[in-house]
């Protein structure tokens, strides 16, 4: 699927301008963007369930402006999942299988297979109200796929579900989708997530996709600031008038001159003026050398303590640290260079 | 919903047109047209100055005025105390009484001014009573007590608290607080209301025809005497241009003093509090004896009566529906024949009704434009209209090619799916606004048309409003006597009108007989009531 120049304007503001994407026949691609960048419009616009102002999207080859949503065959999963209240899971999962008349027999052994698959084997007759969060998502996207849609769009569908549960489905949905080769566009915000799920990620800024990459390229090489910031990678330091460089790859900071190990952008943006990322499991603390840094504050995030050093004229730097660190003393701080990373400022 | 597809959003935007094409034809003709039969008809006689100069016009004018101001400032008096205890009270079988009293709203004008006659001559003061402003004045409480109470009961009861509570810490006395406080913010509600009551009397007929007599005469009766009886057209166009111009004015002149007073309040769900204690449980009981007396009394002496011939207790006055014969010479066929009619009338009009105003739901939901706002408007006139017009209308311009219909069985369903109408109307509509968009698009990605989408989901899932709006046309049907009263034919009469022709005839076998058939009617109109209200979703809006 190609999206060219895509523009959509909603009620005079303008959502989407001059977006382009393409998907890759079998792949998963996570929308990643924050909140109102725009990420819903696309999906829905892919859909056909919004009309573009301008820019074509087309499905191996063929342009789709003139295709209907109920022509297009592509697979929709809902935030709130959108089942019909008035039906059953059985006759909700079975939906898009009439619309394509299938018959009957036919219909109920695919809507079985296909709940089996979810996990929610024999629930052909439960009443959709009696479904919890994660349950009701299993049937929305059984629905979707029963179709064998040509593409599956779903737009953040696990965004209203408790943390276990939401890391048990989105591994399991993983897998539903790897095994059936589905083309997938997944939106969501939560980049754990998309980087759990996707084979590709496109970042989404502002009605424009800033950039598509693997999760790994994404990680390893976030390239500028705003993407750094967003995927919560480290601390950015951005001094005025750009990172001193001392000449090859060595950068002297607030905390000590550092040599680049890491890859450098390949376009060096604009006079120049670089900024770094300095990735938490770069700080080693508690060495005899290094600038000496306060530890204000300590905090456990997942398997990981992290905590927080301040050196008077720098932003406060987050570490990883060992669980015997005590707030409020000062530690001597080093930069190991290979959690370093060279980045272009925000625009 | 719209649609990458150009050419077809464009079709879609004009299908809501082609639905609401069938239900505007149907108004257009059988609506509109005799409301511009009576106008033209009123202009064109050249004696409009002349009637309404007449004393006699003026006479029953400023009759029909001030008997709906006294109706509406009593019905005030009685319903907002039992208004207060329904909003503020929490008590088991809130909801029940709720549902009861909707009945008297939508019971028939015949059996109330039949429930009335037996009330009078249970107590021998028919003498006294009858034909008289009192038993109209009584009448017009008993069928608007509920409708008071329940509406400002329901406004009340979603009031914040806050404000009164605010006030007492203030050191405001409750009578102050209700003075300066609730009282002022109740008044959206109970002006909006009035205005309603003040038009259901002023436009009030089958109750003033029966308990007011000859002498006690509103515009809309005189419209029916003048031509139905007399068959003088000119001068009950001449009413009833009048009529409608007062009830224009009415219309209007609330609609103003709503905008003026429009004060935005934070409503919240619900704010009665359990009964406590000796005070509240006097009050509710106080409150629960006030509706049975008013609501319950008069019925109750109905079915006492209908059960009584001789001075003994006896199914005597039933037994004799069955019963053709010269003493029904009355009405030209038996009573069993004339309930047939009007389930067989009822049916009809319910049916179309529903057809009617299903087409004009889907064609208005999710497109909350001026342009639909005022199409919804349109089609919710005839509730605003009174019976008498709509039917004097039909019996002025139907009767002449190519739409000669005098002599139709289809003249009075269609009058009385014009009235069912709108009951359709106002229930569907929210219930397919409820749907959410969610839905019709993950439909639409399945694959359905937006016809199917329409059969799938919208469809099953406004089926309940569907049913109660269904309900109502038949229960209106079931109880309709203004409109059928111009248009029915003699020798099929509908359960209303022979009542009212059994009412008029002298002796005690006519008026046991009518007393039994308004028996039978009430419990018709009121099963149809209460199934209506156990399907009613939470939630969903009163009439």
């Amino acid at each position: 699927m190609t999206i060219r120049g895509l523009e959509v304007s909603l009620e005079g503001h303008e959502i989407l301008c001059d977006l382009e994407l393409s998907v890759r026949r079998g792949e998963i691609l996570a929308l990643l963007g924050p909140s109102g960048c725009g990420k819903t419009t696309l999906l829905r616009t892919i859909a056909g369930l919004q009309a573009p102002d301008g820019g074509s999207v087309s499905w191996a080859g063929e342009d789709q402006r003139s295709v209907p949503a109920h022509r297009r065959r592509f697979g929709m999963v809902f935030q709130d999942h959108a089942l019909l209240p008035h039906r059953n899971v059985g006759a909700n999962v079975a939906f898009g299988l009439r619309m394509q008349k299938v018959p009957a027999a036919e219909r109920r052994r695919h809507v079985a297979e296909m709940l089996d698959m979810v996990g929610l084997d024999g629930y052909e007759r439960r009443g959709v109200a009696t479904l919890s969060g994660g349950e009701a998502q299993r049937v929305a996207l059984a629905r979707a796929l029963v179709t064998e849609p040509k593409l599956l769009l779903a737009d953040e569908p696990f965004a209203a579900l408790d943390r276990p549960l939401h890391d048990r489905l989105l591994a399991d949905v993983r897998h539903i989708l790897t095994e059936l080769r589905q083309t997938a566009i997944h939106v969501t915000h939560d980049h754990a997530e998309a980087f759990a799920i996707a084979d590709r990620v496109a970042l989404m800024r502002d009605g424009r996709i800033h950039r598509t990459a693997t999760p790994q390229q994404l990680r390893d090489d976030p390239q500028d600031a705003w993407t750094a910031t967003f995927l919560g990678l480290g601390t950015i330091w951005q001094p005025a008038g750009g990172v001193p460089r001392t000449g090859g790859q060595d950068v002297s900071t607030p905390w000590g001159t550092v040599t680049l190990t890491a890859s450098v952008p390949t376009e060096p943006p604009p006079r120049g003026e670089f900024c770094i990322l300095i990735r938490p499991e770069a700080v080693r603390p508690g060495g005899s050398s290094g600038v000496r840094a306060h530890l204000s504050d300590v905090r456990v995030v997942g398997d990981r303590t992290v905590a927080t050093f301040h050196i008077p004229g720098a932003p406060p730097l987050e570490a990883y640290v060992p669980t015997d660190v005590t707030p409020g003393r000062h530690y001597r701080i080093t930069l190991d260079p290979k959690g370093v990373t060279l980045l272009s400022p925000e625009p | 919903m719209r649609v990458a597809d150009r050419s077809g959003s464009r079709a879609r935007r004009l299908a809501p047109v082609a639905l609401a094409a069938v239900p505007a034809a149907f108004i257009g003709v059988f609506f509109l047209y005799p409301l511009a039969g009576v106008l033209t008809r009123s202009f064109d006689a050249g004696t409009l100055l002349e009637t309404w100069r007449n004393p006699v016009t003026t006479d029953v004018l400023w009759f029909t005025t001030w008997q709906a101001l006294a109706s509406t400032a009593l019905c005030l008096t009685v319903a907002l105390p039992t208004a207060a205890v329904l909003a503020r009270l929490r008590f088991r079988g809130r909801r029940f009484v709720h549902a009861l009293l909707v009945v008297p709203f939508v019971l028939p004008t015949v059996v109330v001014a039949a429930a009335f006659l037996s009330l009078m001559d249970r107590f021998g003061a028919t003498d006294r009573f009858h034909h008289t402003v009192w038993a109209i004045l009584a009448a017009h409480v008993f069928f608007n007590y509920a409708v008071i109470a329940r509406s400002v009961a329901a406004y009340w009861s979603q009031l914040d608290p806050a404000p009164e509570q605010a006030a007492a810490v203030l050191g405001a006395s409750p009578l102050r607080v209700f003075g300066a406080v609730t009282l002022p913010r109740l008044a959206p509600a109970i002006g909006a209301v009035s205005a309603i009551v003040f038009l259901f009397n002023f436009t009030s007929f089958g109750v003033i025809l029966i308990l007011g007599g000859p002498r006690r005469a509103t515009l809309d009766t005189e419209i029916w005497r003048f031509a139905v009886q007399r068959l003088e057209f000119d001068t009950a166009a001449a009413l009833a241009l009048l009529q409608l111009l007062c009830v224009l004015i009415l219309v209007v002149g609330a609609t103003l003093w709503q905008r003026r007073r429009h004060v935005a309040e934070r409503l919240r769900t619900d704010t009665a509090r359990r009964v406590r204690g000796h005070a509240d449980r006097a009050l509710l009981a106080g409150t629960l004896g006030v509706a049975a007396v008013v609501v319950g009394l008069p019925l109750a002496m109905l079915v006492e009566r209908s059960l009584r011939s001789g001075g003994d207790y006896t199914l005597e006055n039933y037994r004799r529906l069955g019963q053709g014969g010269e003493r029904l010479q009355a009405l030209f066929v038996s009573p069993l024949a004339a309930i047939r009619h009007s389930l067989e009338f009822a049916a009809t009009a319910t049916g179309i009704a529903t057809i009617g105003g299903l087409l004009v739901a889907l064609a208005v939901s999710g497109r909350r434009r001026r342009g639909v706002a005022a199409l919804e408007g349109a089609f919710l006139m005839p509730l605003g209209t009174s019976a008498v017009i709509l039917g004097f209308g039909m019996l002025l311009v139907l009767d002449r090619p190519p739409l000669d219909l005098r002599l139709s069985w289809w003249l009075v369903p269609i009058a009385h799916a014009l009235i069912g109408m709108p009951f359709v109307i106002r229930s569907v509509t929210p219930a397919l606004a409820a749907v959410s968009p969610r839905l019709r698009e993950a439909a639409a990605t399945l694959g359905a048309r937006p016809a199917r989408v329409r059969r799938e989901v919208d469809l099953p899932l406004a089926l309940r409003g569907l049913a109660v709006g269904a309900g109502f046309a038949f229960a209106v049907s079931l109880g309709e006597f203004g409109a059928t009263a111009f248009v029915v034919r003699p020798e099929r009469p509908t359960v209303p009108i022979a009542i009212f022709r059994l009412l008029g005839r002298p002796g005690e076998t006519a008026f046991g007989q009518a007393m039994a058939m308004s028996v039978i009617l009430l419990v018709m109109t009121a099963a149809a009531v209460l199934l209506i209200d156990r399907l009613r979703p939470a939630g969903a809006p009163d009439f």
